[in-house]
This record gives C-alpha cells, sequence and structure tokens, in this order.
C-alpha cells in the first residue's frame, strides 16, 4: 500500500472549488503582522471607542434601528455558528452606514467576545487620512485604507489582505458600488468588480446582503437625519458563476448589486415595512 | 485584419463606456482612455472583457493593467491577432 507522505498533502482547501488559488490567500508576513496588530489594538480600546460612539448615535443623533433584535438574533445564528468567509455587502448612503451595520448586527460585550465578527471596512483613505482623530478612530474601528485612484497593485494588496482575514474567520464589509449611491438609489451599472474579486479566490463563501436606509433619506448625505429610524433588512446569498476569471468576478458581482436592487426594490414597494 | 480596422472597433467597444461622444472622435492613439475619454476605471474590466470577444483573444491581467490609451488597446489586440 502506498503511503503518502505528508510533503506531499496539499492544504485541505485547495481540493474545495476550482476557483481556488492558494497564493491568493496568503499574504507577505509583514501585511498579517500588521493587520493582526491592528486587530488586537482595536480589541483592547473597544470597550472605550464603540460605547462612545454607540451614544452619539442612539441618544445624541436619535436615531434607531427597526427590529433590531430579531436582525440580532439572526445575525447570531448565521455569522455566529459558523466561520464560513463571510463578506458583508451593503448599499451606501451615509458616511455612517458601516457604523450602523456594526450597531445593528451585534450588541458590544457579543463583539467583545467574538471580535472576529465586528467586520474589517475599507474607507476611502482621501476622505479620512488628512483628520489625524479620523486616522485613529478608523485604524481602531478595524479599518484598511484603500487609494480610490492607487496602483493596480495596491488594489490587490487590499483585495488579498480582505481574502486572507476572511479566509481566517474574520467578517469584511464593503459597498460594491465603490462610493455612496450618488442618486439615493442603488447604480447597478456602477458596480466594481473587486467584490467578485475577493469571493473568487475562495474556496467557500458567502455573502451577507444589507440594504439600510433611514426613512426620511432621500439621496445622499454625512449621516442619517437627527431621530430618524433605519430601515435594516439583509439577505445571505452565495453567488456563484461557471465562468472563470474576470468573467467569473463579473458574473458574482452581479448577483450581488442585483440582489441589493431587488432589496431596495422590495423597500420601496413597502412588501418588508 | 488593418490596424485602422482594429481602431475603428475599439471605438464601437468604448463608446458606450464614454460620457462625451466628442471626446470619442477626437480619440488618437495618445487618448488615454481614463483621463481624456474619462471612461469609469471600474468599466475597464467590462471593455477588456468585450474586446476578449470581439477579436478572440485571451488579455491577461498584466497585459490588462498596461493598457492606457487607446494606441495601447490597439497595440496589444495587432499583437495577439
Amino acid at each position: 500500500m502506498s503511503q503518502i507522505h505528508p510533503k506531499n498533502m496539499a492544504p485541505v482547501f485547495l481540493n474545495r472549488g476550482h476557483f481556488t488559488n492558494q497564493r491568493l490567500i496568503h499574504i507577505p508576513f509583514k501585511i498579517r503582522f500588521k493587520h493582526a496588530v491592528q486587530r488586537r489594538i482595536s480589541w483592547l480600546f473597544f470597550p472605550v471607542l464603540a460605547p462612545v460612539i454607540i451614544f452619539i448615535l442612539r441618544y445624541v443623533r436619535k436615531n434607531r434601528i427597526e427590529d433590531h433584535k430579531k436582525i440580532r438574533m439572526l445575525f447570531k445564528r448565521i455569522a455566529g455558528e459558523s466561520k464560513i468567509p463571510t463578506l458583508i455587502c451593503a448599499n451606501h448612503l451615509t458616511k455612517v452606514d458601516s457604523i450602523f451595520i456594526h450597531h445593528a448586527f451585534a450588541s458590544l460585550p457579543y463583539y467583545w467576545f467574538h471580535f472576529r465578527l465586528f467586520s474589517w471596512n475599507i474607507p476611502a483613505k482621501e476622505n479620512f487620512w488628512k483628520n489625524p482623530r479620523d486616522r485613529l478612530v478608523t485604524y481602531l474601528g478595524k479599518c484598511i485604507p484603500i487609494v480610490r485612484t492607487g496602483s493596480p497593485e495596491h488594489h490587490k494588496e487590499v483585495l488579498d489582505t480582505l481574502r486572507y482575514l476572511m479566509h481566517k474567520g474574520e467578517l469584511c464589509t464593503v459597498f460594491p458600488e465603490g462610493g455612496r449611491s450618488e442618486s439615493g438609489r442603488i447604480d447597478v451599472e456602477n458596480v466594481r468588480y473587486g467584490v467578485g474579486t475577493i469571493l473568487t479566490g475562495l474556496p467557500d463563501y458567502r455573502v451577507l446582503c444589507v440594504y439600510l436606509r433611514g426613512r426620511t433619506q432621500e439621496g445622499i448625505s454625512d449621516m442619517p437625519s437627527k431621530g430618524d429610524s433605519i430601515y435594516f433588512d439583509f439577505k445571505v446569498i452565495t453567488p456563484q458563476s461557471v465562468a472563470k476569471g474576470r468573467r467569473a468576478e463579473r458574473d458574482i458581482s452581479r448577483t450581488i448589486i442585483q440582489k441589493l436592487k431587488e432589496m431596495e426594490d422590495s423597500y420601496f414597494a413597502g412588501t418588508n415595512n | 485584419m488593418e490596424e485602422k480596422q482594429v481602431k475603428q472597433k475599439v471605438l464601437d467597444i468604448l463608446k458606450p463606456y464614454v460620457r462625451e461622444p466628442e471626446d470619442l472622435a477626437n480619440a488618437t492613439d495618445e487618448t488615454d482612455i481614463l483621463n481624456d475619454l474619462k471612461v469609469n476605471s471600474s468599466r475597464l474590466v467590462d471593455i477588456i472583457l468585450a474586446i476578449e470577444d470581439e477579436f478572440d483573444i485571451e488579455v491577461s491581467d498584466d497585459e490588462a493593467d498596461d493598457v492606457m490609451t487607446v494606441g495601447d488597446v490597439i497595440k496589444l489586440i495587432t499583437g495577439k491577432i
């Protein structure tokens, strides 16, 4: 009987899907170390920073999320009980959408004990880098800055990092439109294929499509209106494509944006309200 | 296929992604696709895929990254057909 030498054994994940690319899941030690340190520091400062932000949202801005208990219960069941790489894809109307997504999905103590579920974000560097306070807050908020007009190498590094973090069980949030929805509605034609690039390099994944919107929100703004209640809906999908390479990335990205558009349509049709 | 024909096909492919049709009408080999034609950078993938379909060629990521101008696209295509 032939014996399989450990040296000849491929990592398990190599056999789980034809899009898997081991090279893409591994990132340089320097970057892994940088984000491991950031994650630890974020966790340490979380009990100090997060309550202040939530206090501002709930008691100063008086924004509340509709069906909050139900959302948290479902999220715990979906994300808390499984480590399948999960990407949160949301529509984008205000600068604080990612904070509302954090706040909607779990309580602060839950995040403290399950910090992998406090998702990583990729804000545009040009939006916050000049202000030291914003830089600090985004660093502590598990953010990886991206330069929108950056080189393909820079974009690849960020996407590879997100894929690596997801593979390790961390959640990540992206906005498939690449920025806020200028018209106030999801622009299906404006989808960025980076979301597909992240996912096609993973052996297994799922996407949490999130649609959130202040009830009085018309177009884009920095924050939701004071006192506005936030409609929040999410669906889990596993977009797939039989194509390969860029075509698969495009198919997957389009499936996600179409799902978000459907969710928006059902919001305006009032079917989920 | 002649370079002139390739250029015409490339311009036809670019047409739906260009904001100002006049910019395309005045396009030369030196015209920058992102800066001069103001094509949304996220649509470059669609353009590359359309080129692959139209000319029945494959374009690698590295080759796609090097494409900046209309002339670059024509050079890339003529080098493969």
